[in-house]
């Protein structure tokens, strides 16, 4: 496999929620490529499907989700349709993920080392258990935690917001894994803590080649380490491009709206702007467009159907109908 | 996770404050509320020279606090007054009947816990499904089958119909007179076991094992419910789900994850229904003619024998909340988050 | 008010607690009304004593069999229903009774007056559930107020713990504090503001422990301490069937049986309603036929 391959390829993915209040249809008819090496973020507010979408991959959807349709290949194998011992054997060793909240995401009853050797013992086939701890504290290390044998020997309720996250990061990577997903990973912690992380994940990549899925809803922090950013919205994408590209001619009317509420303190501003409305009822989402409602340049056409995708340059494409003859 | 000496002086200290405790509302109770208490003292149909006796015994003539210190020194001192149905000290009564009454309780535990807790994981496994619901239904039978009522359809069908186990009673008095069975630490599983008499160990096995699994049904249908519910909430867990997608092994996300979660609560909920097993015991002893403290307790409140009931009651009392520290301990063990 | 009929329309749906509710009831009916539709009220009442029916199994003018005494089992099984109810709401309302009061002061009044009153509510919480009631029982001696007393005696610890956790969670809320601001006197805030607000968990706790209330009167009466022949109370008629278990099984156990219902019915709507206060579950209810 050469550096550019396809590895995740999803197509004209739909997934529900069955809820006692009705169907959530989160995401409905999403397609996303991801290659070796890349970073691809995702970029949404909350609600958008952005989640949903990483809990797919890793096939750790709820009981209530439901896949619609559509189909996800990573390295070329179709992950939906794998059964149990195939998943464990190849998915788990080859997808791993990050989770918003590093504290909720870790047993309190077992320390950091007690996970990380168990994801040892199911992936990598390495019984010896020096050369395990071994394997845990460089891991521990590379991920920037000072003391490694007492992080390994902690509890969770030990560890602050910031190390948990890092010590989270190094179980992911027990498994060696190919491809990581990162929900959100840094919206927990204090902002110098963030850029800590970000920092690191930045590392991982060129280090180790690893690519990544980054979910988020900060463009901002999109910006720092993406490669290419992918805008999502109530359960749709609407628009893709390389990160230059997304902040150098942002096309979609919600886009453009995403990057003027970044406050900036060079820039004078009046007051932070928002993004006047609200998500639609995703139990009954629009036929259209899903932005129509909140949208300045909403044409007719916008509530019928969904734009399909306009490709402005190979790397850049928005669905929207105001660049459907020419420029907006 | 290493528990400080000083959290165990605190529980110990409050421990004995309980019993304190205890033993004040037992007096409130014996000595307080009854009008004439001397008549419950003496047993039934006194005559008026053992009302006076009793009234001095007492000491009903002194004040109250005087009662409540020559009470307490009386209890420190282990006169605990003379069951007038044995013509023999309470004490002494108690402490031959306790070992019974704890190697049935042991017993009917250690069933409960063998059979109900892997019944709650499965159930949980199998969340939804038909085999979940039917061991809910079982479950919920379980938990409420009167436990002397239980007893008594047992003992008619096995024992007295189909005459497979026997009725009643500890041990073959024929057989241990035949094989020279001599009790040591007063467990007589244990004891045959240490003589190397198989004869009565197998004797005391048949007695024990219809009293005991009725007693085991109420908190063997609890630790199954409890255990269920807390897997099935523990599985939804964040970290149940983390550690599913980092790799670890689906058996030991089941057996060593999950399982501690939901251990620690159903410790503790054991730890409730252990008060009922206790009561519970009482009521099967009574009915298998076991010879533990519940007989002794049933015996003498058939016959009035007021200063044997209240003996009991404290005994059990202090027992009982030795358990509950004991049951707490064990859960600061598993649980490091415990504040100590 | 309108979560309880949001709570009993969920119920509804699922079968099972379906049948708890329909269990709880027909007791609750069976109970007011037993006393008039006994076919044969001397028997049911102790009244009668006819040895030339006595010992009679079950037949088709005897369900139940008859007693020593030739009294219809039937009957008497019949009446004890309305025992019981009393049984279970004079101990649960009298428990309540003293478990709320002695809560809500705690819980309010904070302090040393909370710490007393929370050691004191512990030392009831270090015997067995029924150990207390038997010593009770067995001081008052037997009578059916006696057994109403000594089970609500060692009941409302409980009721008394789980109301001072509310209150004490409500007495911090701000709408209280706006309520000593305006000079509402400390009674008053008590009585008229927390008290309803704190009662949710205590209620529903305490409507499901009537079943256990049943059964712990049962077992008393079995051991003689509980509630006096000849009323037909089923613990009493359990223990009284004990001793000719071996030629009468009718005698204890349709009783016994009738014991058994009422408790399967309390605990299946205590699961139910239990399941549905659940907040964490109810997010994650599926809709039926997916």
């Amino acid at each position: 496999m050469n550096k550019h391959d396809i590895l995740l390829k999803i197509k004209n993915l739909s997934i529900y929620y069955y809820t006692s209040e009705g169907i959530i249809k989160a995401i409905r008819n999403v397609d996303l490529e991801l290659r070796k090496g890349e970073v691809v973020c995702i970029v949404g507010e909350s609600g958008s499907g952005k989640s949903t979408l990483g809990l797919a991959i890793v096939r750790a959807l709820p009981v209530n989700a439901k896949i619609m349709s559509g189909s996800i290949i990573f390295e070329g194998k179709d992950i939906l349709n794998l059964k149990e011992d195939e998943l464990q054997t190849y998915i788990r060793k080859s997808i791993s993920m990050v989770f918003q909240d590093p504290a909720a995401s870790l047993n309190p009853l077992f320390t950091i080392g007690e996970h990380m050797k168990d994801v040892i013992k199911n992936t990598l086939d390495i019984i010896d258990e020096k050369e395990i701890y071994e394997i845990c504290e460089n891991i521990l290390k590379r991920v920037g935690l000072p003391d490694p044998q007492r992080v390994f020997r902690s509890y969770p309720h030990e560890l602050s917001g910031g190390m948990l996250q890092r010590a989270c990061i190094a179980i992911a990577l027990t498994s060696r894994p190919k491809l990581l997903i990162a929900d959100e990973p840094t919206t927990m912690l204090d902002v110098t803590i963030q850029a800590q992380i970000l920092k690191l994940l930045k590392e991982l990549k060129r280090e180790v080649g690893l690519s990544m899925l980054f979910i988020t809803h900060n463009l901002g922090i999109a910006s720092e380490i993406a490669d290419r950013i992918v805008i999502m919205y109530a359960g749709k994408i609407l628009e893709e491009g390389l990160v230059e590209e997304i902040f150098k001619n942002p096309l979609h009317p919600y886009t453009i709206k995403l990057l003027e509420t970044i406050p900036r303190i060079t820039k004078k501003m009046p007051r932070i702007k928002e993004i006047p409305g609200m998500l639609p009822d995703l139990r009954n989402p629009p036929h259209g467009c899903p932005f129509v409602e909140r949208c300045e340049f909403a044409k007719p056409e916008c509530s019928i159907s969904m734009p399909k995708f306009i490709e402005i340059t190979p790397t850049h494409k928005v669905a929207c109908y105001n660049y459907y003859n020419g420029n907006a | 996770m290493p528990i400080t000496r000083e959290y165990l002086v605190k529980r110990i200290f409050s421990q004995i404050v309980v019993i304190f405790g205890v033993v004040i509302i037992v007096f409130i109770i014996t000595r307080v509320i009854p009008a004439r208490p001397e008549f419950l003292w003496a047993g039934p149909h006194p005559t008026p020279e053992q009302l006076q006796k009793a009234r001095e015994e007492l000491h009903l003539n002194e004040n109250i606090l005087v009662q409540l210190y020559l009470y307490l020194l009386d209890l420190f001192n282990g006169n605990w007054g003379i069951s007038w149905r044995t013509k023999t000290p309470v004490l002494d009564d108690i402490a031959h009947a306790l070992p019974a009454t704890l190697e049935l309780i042991i017993v009917a535990f250690t069933i409960a816990i063998v059979i109900g807790i892997p019944l709650g994981i499965f159930a949980a496994l199998k969340r939804g499904k038909i085999t979940d619901n039917i061991i809910k239904i079982i479950t919920v039978i379980g938990a409420s089958l009167p436990t002397f009522w239980l007893a008594l359809v047992v003992q008619l069908i096995f024992g007295t119909w189909l005459r497979v186990l026997p009725a009643g009673g500890r041990v073959n008095d024929i057989l241990v007179i035949q094989t020279g069975f001599q009790p040591i630490t007063g467990f007589y599983l244990l004891d045959s076991l240490i003589q190397g008499n198989i004869a009565i160990f197998l004797d005391v096995l048949q007695h024990i094992i219809l009293p005991s699994l009725v007693l085991s049904i109420y908190p063997m249908s609890l630790s199954a419910r409890m255990t269920r519910a807390l897997m099935v909430e523990v599985l939804n867990e964040q970290y149940i789900r983390s550690a599913n997608v980092w790799g670890i092994s689906q058996r030991l996300i089941v057996y060593k994850y999950a399982l501690k979660n939901a251990i620690a609560p159903v410790v503790a909920s054991l730890g409730l229904s252990f008060g009922y097993t206790i009561v519970g015991a009482f009521l099967v002893e009574l009915i298998f003619v076991w010879p533990g403290i519940g007989l002794y307790l049933a015996m003498s409140l058939l016959s009035f024998d007021y200063p044997a009931v209240i003996a009991v009651v404290i005994i059990i009392a202090i027992f009982y909340t030795t358990i509950n520290m004991l049951v707490d301990i064990l859960h600061a063990i598993i649980d490091p988050r415990v504040k100590l | 008010m309108s979560e309880i009929s949001e709570i009993l329309k969920l119920v509804k749906k699922d079968i099972i607690s379906f049948i708890g509710l329909i269990i709880v009831v027909g007791f609750i009916t069976l109970g007011i009304i037993a006393p008039y539709i006994l076919t044969r009220p001397n028997d049911a009442w102790g009244n009668t004593y006819d040895v030339t029916k006595a010992y009679l199994p079950p037949s088709l003018s005897h369900p139940f069999g008859t007693d020593e005494y030739g009294r219809d089992m039937f009957n008497r099984v019949l009446l004890g229903t309305r025992f019981s109810l009393i049984i279970a709401t004079g101990v649960v309302g009298v428990a309540l009774l003293i478990g709320i009061l002695i809560g809500l002061i705690a819980g309010y009044a904070g302090g040393r007056i909370a710490t007393l009153l929370m050691r004191i509510t512990d030392m009831f919480f270090a015997f067995p559930p029924l150990l207390l009631a038997i010593a009770l029982a067995a001081t008052l001696g037997r009578g059916l107020i006696n057994v109403i007393i000594a089970l609500a005696i060692a009941w409302w610890p409980w009721y008394a713990r789980l109301v001072f956790i509310q209150v004490n969670s409500i007495k911090t809320l701000p709408f209280i504090d706006g309520a000593k601001v305006i000079g509402l006197s400390n009674t008053r805030i008590m009585f008229k503001y927390i008290l309803p607000n704190s009662l949710t968990p205590v209620t529903v706790q305490a409507s499901l422990d009537m079943g256990s209330a049943v059964l712990e009167a049962a077992a008393l009466s079995f051991l003689g301490i509980g509630v006096p022949p000849p009323i037909p109370e089923w613990g009493l008629l359990i223990s009284q069937g004990w001793q000719s278990i071996n030629r009468a099984w009718w005698i204890s156990i349709f009783p016994g049986l009738a014991l058994v219902i009422i408790v399967i019915g309390f605990n299946l709507l205590s699961d139910a309603i239990r399941e549905i206060m659940d907040p964490k579950l109810k997010r994650l209810l599926i809709i039926k036929g997916i």
